[in-house]
């Protein structure tokens, strides 16, 4: 009866730790062991290499390019996400008729598949016929081609993503700004603060709380934007100009089937997203007001 | 005073104007695809941007069912979303009852080593746990689509935070009038905790409609094939001479229900958006 007692908390616990460690614990572990073994189809049995595959991967180019791809569409999707979203939660923050339909217009986006969406995209970039390139070819820029070209694809993969994300974390900004007591701004009022400085000075410190979280959010998400890849260019192409960590990820296991070197891949992402996050919490913290009862 | 009036009105006009110039970003390619999918195949020839149509039609739909089991691949996204929901169920409640409620030895440990998992996307391990699934010989079926999102962090958290805002006086009135832990969870935890309920089941259901890259590891049967990755192999398949009428017709048969179930849940989606947020 004691011992029942005891193990109970335990066995609340359980189903949920089996299925954790099963799926997320374990294949961890599991990536840093495969990715000492050369193992792929013309090496079906396992055979110990040390740490050769590491050195084979960070000596192929195309592992660099693919690790700059990533970083860029990173850095292309998060920073514009994370600005857009705060701008729509700022513009639409008004108590006007209609005004849930605005966000809504806004954020649709999030609650549809990525791959839809990334169709809708390609049928908007066709060069020549389709919306976009028409019309900015009527503005005088020429034909553009959105997709077919490597200085581009990337940069329009970081724009569908830009415009899936920005109404979803518009949601959590206008969440932050409706718990900003409106007492703050009339003091500031009082003091004669302008617009840009009671933004400066009480909007964005407050929303900081909740800047870190999105960060993280967008982070760990911008490692996942395969589906855009996948349906809006040809094999990350051209010359896997499109291509990121996660998609490589997927060919060199799922395509070429080297199963060592997979494992090595999977490694340097596990390895990215638990720093990137990391980094993100240290860097946001230090600047984060929390009040104080 | 009316003037004062007149310039805040003025100031609104103005306001609206910029939120209806920039959310046509959001609007002008949902709107471009209906378009092109209500508009009869001679329409499309045209080499100037048709922005409405003068004979809207069916036939695009009629050619895009067409195309692919539609009904097969509702069916078989819908019992994939709702088994992973059902088999999360299983998984959270008592994690986050136990973590909310009970005191034991390593609890926050344990709590940590659980939240982990938010940094560890199952995405981020569809090699490994492709390796997983083939060794519990379950390549090619939906129970492999369930699985890696059985534990949720994320959902453990938020019933965690949402169970902790129960009195205890209600468990304890509950528990001398007899009841059993299920019964407790079923009568009172769940329904005080509700909007959050609600909010997980929606963002989950969300989340694993719209997944692509794991089924397209894991799926190889035709017949077996969900929403997305139906519509992505429709999509692939056409890459030369482009049906564009057709396709728009396909995707707004994936999509449109779903944002029909958006537009009425709407409230329940800025509910969860503002408590929090990673996906799960």
């Amino acid at each position: 009866m004691r011992a029942k007692k005891v193990l109970r908390p335990y066995l609340f616990i359980l189903p949920a730790f089996i299925f954790l460690g099963l799926f997320t614990y374990w294949p961890v572990f599991k990536s840093v062991y495969y990715s000492f073994f050369r193992w792929n189809l013309f090496t079906p049995r396992r055979v110990f290499v040390g740490l050769d595959l590491y050195r084979e991967v960070f000596q192929d180019p195309l592992t660099w390019k693919v690790l700059k791809n990533t970083f860029q569409l990173g850095l292309e999707t998060i920073v514009p996400s994370i600005i857009i979203g705060m701008a729509l939660a700022l513009l639409l923050n008004r108590a006007l008729r209609g005004i849930s339909l605005f966000r809504l217009a806004v954020y649709y986006p999030s609650v549809l598949p990525t791959v839809a969406l990334g169709a809708i995209w390609v049928f908007l970039f066709i060069p020549g016929y389709g919306l976009v390139p028409y019309y900015l070819e009527k503005l005088g820029f020429g034909q553009v081609r959105f997709l077919e070209d490597p200085r581009l694809a990337l940069h329009a993969i970081a724009f569908v993503t830009v415009w899936k994300q920005a109404g979803y974390f518009m949601i959590f900004f206008l969440a932050g700004l409706q718990n900003i007591p409106p007492y703050l701004y009339e003091a500031a009022l009082i003091e004669g603060a302008g617009a840009f400085q009671r933004f400066r000075y009480i909007t964005f410190p407050l929303l900081k709380p909740i800047s870190l979280f999105v960060v993280v959010m967008a982070l760990i998400g911008s490692v996942q934007w395969v589906d855009q890849v996948f349906i809006m260019t040809q094999d990350a192409g051209p010359f896997n100009s499109t291509n990121i960590l996660l998609f490589y990820i997927y060919q060199t296991a799922f395509q070429y089937w080297d199963l060592g070197k997979a494992s090595v891949l999977t490694v340097i992402q596990v390895s990215i997203l638990i720093s990137g996050t990391l980094l993100a919490f240290r860097v946001f913290e230090r600047g984060i007001y929390y009040e104080r009862a | 005073m009316n003037a004062h009036r007149k310039r805040g009105a003025i100031a609104d006009l103005g306001r609206i104007m910029l939120i209806l110039a920039v959310i046509s970003i959001w609007v002008v390619p949902l709107w471009w695809t209906v378009i092109t999918a209500i508009r009869p195949v001679s329409e499309t020839l045209s080499l100037t941007p048709q922005w409405i149509t003068r004979r809207p039609t069916w036939e695009n739909f009629a050619r895009a069912f067409e195309l692919a089991p539609w009904g097969r691949y509702y069916l078989n996204t819908f019992q994939v979303v709702i088994g992973t929901f059902l088999i999360q169920m299983v998984t959270i409640i008592p994690a986050a009852y136990a973590f909310a409620r009970l005191r034991f030895p390593g609890r926050d440990l344990l709590f940590y080593v659980l939240l982990v998992q938010l940094m560890l996307p199952a995405a981020a391990l569809i090699f490994p746990n492709y390796t997983t699934i083939k060794t519990l010989g379950l390549v090619d079926t939906k129970i492999a689509l369930m699985l890696p999102y059985a534990a949720s962090a994320f959902g453990t958290f938020l019933l965690r935070q949402a169970f902790r805002t129960v009195p205890q006086e209600l468990e304890d009135a509950a528990l001398i009038d007899g009841c059993n832990w299920l019964g407790l969870v079923r009568h009172v935890y769940l329904p005080l905790i509700k909007p959050v309920f609600i909010a997980f089941a929606l963002n989950s259901i969300i989340y694993h409609w719209n997944e692509f890259l794991w089924p397209l590891v894991v799926i190889n049967s035709p017949g077996k094939r969900t929403l997305t990755l139906g519509l992505a192999m429709a999509f692939k398949s056409q890459e030369t001479g482009f049906d564009w009428p057709l396709m728009t017709a396909t995707l707004l048969i994936v999509i449109a229900p779903l944002l029909m179930l958006f537009v009425v849940f709407q409230r329940w989606f800025i509910r969860i958006y503002a408590q929090s947020g990673i996906k799960g």
